[in-house]
């Protein structure tokens, strides 16, 4: 078993026994890991024909921290963990995804492991202070 | 000198004896026919002869003339070939003699730029002595008697007629062909008494500027098939020429110039069997037919009542149906008679067997500088042709060549890059540029039909990608295209099956890198818009480069880019 794509549905098909077992029920995807199983797949002869999969942002450096990689499916891709009858976990690792987004729903379970730093807001200046305040207070439980 | 003083007369034999100085000497005399006509009559009517000049009152009278330009020498007076008399007269004929014993000299006055080489073919021969071709004294410049205000070269007589029977029918062919000028040629079909005019062309050839020497350098020229033979000019059709010449690693203009330097004046060189100098190509094609015997050669001789020819080529050596011969003497074969080639013999057919066909001069036909434009018959090897080159094959047809063009991918990474170069439209690939007419599920299937015509761009062979039930794309190598359907290598489509209507396209490279670049050629029909990818994953992974890229009327190409992604 490997990482598999249905070409047909764009189905990207990832086998339990491709994951690292953890503990009972929980298992760990290296989301790098896939994303270069992927790029292999991508520049065969069946997959050179098809949109990429994926976009890649690598890991960067700045002021001795090492930022992680990002990783986001494309093109109408989606990800299916294999279901084999009894529900378990899988953990991503190893880099920020969307791989929840576009997971489709069965058995499995997952744990994002996304972590965001300093981000910036797509649009305006984000709330002030007092709008802040007000919604504090005006917070019914 | 006065006429007096280059010609004598002798009282026994009556010959007229030119005694002036030769061609090209100082004092060299030339008259007209009318001047020697008055010269004479004047002597005949004094009261006695003086000098050297055996003629008076008491003798016959030694000429006629019935018009300025017709001069007959008559009761027994000859000019004397031994002395050259008759090439220091011009401006008309000159005929002597009677019966068996007649001889004309008939005037010639050809029309070509000053200085130009003219030479003269009588009886399937190169005249050899061109006289006319001497440079008077003082001038510099080749032609006797030239009249240069009123467009003359030189003129001359020539011998038409000997012994009481015309030369050839008194056909001569009048060429110039001098390396760096204009080839030109003119027939007179039997000239007349008085002066008959060859007009030809003598200026200089800008696409043949090549200095002799370098051009005979260029031996890789080479005519590979001296004969009937068929050639792909267009790209799909074969059509007959009667050579195919191989221009070797030289352009198609210096391939020109060496068609003009192997018929060049004074080449040496043969050409299907005739001497370079009188080669001129196809003249006649001929309708032959039974009864037949032997097996008809090219390059050969050929007779018939009432002429002689070189044949080109024939379209069977066993049942030949046509010949394309070069006239050398005489007429072309007509109805029913049989024309012998050595121990060959067949026979022209009815009506009107023989076709004129118009001599291209020089025989190659003529360079545009960067494209030439054939000569009938005349074959070049399809692989030495470009689309702005016209042939005209034995049918007399405008062949092309088709525009073939290059597309290059460059930048590429061996055994590391896959590429695809396919169909695009909108900046995507369109997996859509075909679809199948019929599914196809068979064990071994060979055939892919689409419905409506494939692309007359597409390759002649290639790589075709074919979507089947699990949505991939499968890749097809074919090796022929035509019409709608694709032969392509062998393949099980018994399972996965591709259905009716399933998307098929041109993938036009469509392979593991083998080398930096990667190409296709196409027959270019209207641009082609094409979308690019490249892909490299595994362990030093690059970011998938696509581009979308047109394939107009000339080549083109597109540098991908490697942009490593770990």
């Amino acid at each position: 078993m490997a990482v598999s794509i249905n070409w047909a549905t764009r189905v990207i098909n990832i086998p339990q026994a491709d994951l690292t077992p953890v503990s009972a029920g929980l298992f760990q995807l290296d989301v790098n890991w896939l994303r270069l199983a992927l790029k292999d797949i991508e520049d065969g002869v069946d997959g050179v024909s098809f949109p990429d999969t994926h976009r890649h942002n690598t890991q960067v450096t700045l002021s001795g921290v090492t930022y992680a990689r990002t990783f986001e499916v494309i093109n109408g891709y989606t990800i299916t963990f294999q279901d084999t009858g009894s529900p378990y976990t899988v953990r991503c690792v190893g880099a920020n995804h969307n791989v929840a987004d576009v997971k489709n729903v069965n058995q499995v379970s997952l744990i994002i492991g996304n972590s965001a730093g300093l981000i910036t807001v797509a649009t305006g200046a984000g709330p002030t202070s007092g709008e802040i305040a007000t919604a504090v207070w005006g917070h019914t439980q | 000198m006065p006429i007096a003083t280059d010609f004598a007369i002798n009282s026994t034999t009556k010959v007229i004896t030119y005694t002036g100085a030769a061609h090209a000497a100082t004092g060299a005399g030339y008259y007209t026919v009318l001047e020697f006509h008055r010269w004479l009559q004047d002597l005949a009517d004094d009261a006695g002869a003086t000098g050297d000049d055996y003629m008076d009152i008491s003798r016959a009278t030694p000429s006629d003339k019935q018009f300025d330009t017709i001069i007959t020498l008559v009761n027994g007076y000859t000019l004397d070939e031994a002395t050259l008399a008759h090439e220091h007269l011009y401006a008309g004929s000159i005929i002597q003699g009677a019966g068996g014993t007649e001889v004309i000299y008939d005037g010639v006055a050809v029309i070509a730029g000053a200085g130009a080489h003219i030479e003269v073919a009588q009886n399937g021969a190169i005249i050899a002595n061109d006289f006319w071709n001497a440079i008077p004294f003082g001038t510099g410049i080749k032609g006797l008697n030239p009249d240069n205000a009123n467009g003359f070269c030189s003129r001359f007589m020539l011998k038409v007629r000997t012994a009481g029977a015309d030369i050839d029918g008194r056909r001569l062919l009048f060429q110039t062909r001098e390396l760096g000028y204009s080839y030109s040629e003119f027939k007179v079909n039997g000239t007349s008494r008085g002066i008959n005019v060859a007009a030809l062309t003598y200026t200089s050839d800008l696409n043949n500027q090549t200095a002799s020497g370098t051009i005979a350098g260029y031996t890789d020229i080479t005519n590979l098939v001296a004969g009937y033979n068929g050639i792909v000019v267009d790209g799909t059709n074969t059509h007959y020429f009667y050579s195919k010449w191989d221009r070797g690693s030289r352009s198609i203009n210096q391939f020109y110039e060496r068609m003009k330097y192997l018929t060049r004046r004074g080449s040496s060189d043969s050409l299907y069997g005739l001497n370079g100098e009188l080669f001129r190509g196809i003249t006649h094609e001929v309708t032959v037919t039974t009864p037949r015997a032997g097996t008809v050669l090219e390059g050969v001789a050929a007779t018939w009542p009432g002429g002689t020819g070189q044949v080109l080529a024939r379209d069977s050596g066993a049942a030949a149906t046509k010949l394309w011969i070069q006239l050398l003497t005489g007429v072309a074969p007509t109805a029913s008679q049989t024309v012998t080639m050595g121990a060959v013999t067949v026979t022209a057919g009815t009506g009107t067997p023989s076709l004129d066909r118009a001599v291209p001069l020089p025989f190659c036909g003529v360079s545009t500088g960067s494209a030439i434009i054939g000569g009938f018959g005349f074959g070049i090897e399809a692989l030495d042709l470009s689309v702005n080159d016209k042939l005209f094959d034995l049918t007399n047809t405008l062949r092309q060549p088709p525009n073939l063009v290059m597309f290059t991918v460059s930048g590429l990474v061996s055994t590391e890059d896959y590429i695809l170069v396919g169909p695009g439209s909108g900046g995507v690939l369109l997996e859509a540029q075909m679809a199948l007419s019929a599914a196809l599920t068979g064990v071994a299937v060979t055939a892919a039909v689409v419905s409506g015509a494939i692309p007359a761009d597409t390759p002649a062979s290639g790589t075709i990608r074919i979507k089947r039930t699990n949505g991939a794309f499968s890749r097809h190598p074919y090796s022929a295209w035509s019409g709608s359907t694709f032969t392509i290598t062998s393949h099980d489509f018994s399972t996965n099956n591709a259905v009716i209507a399933a998307q098929v396209y041109v993938s036009y490279i469509d392979k593991l890198a083998d080398a930096t670049t990667a190409s296709f050629q196409s027959t270019y029909v209207a641009d082609r818009e094409l979308f690019v990818r490249r892909r490299d994953g595994g362990g030093t992974p690059t970011k998938t480069f696509e581009t979308s890229a047109t394939l107009g009327s000339a080549n083109s190409s597109v540098a991908v880019q490697r942009l490593t992604d770990v």
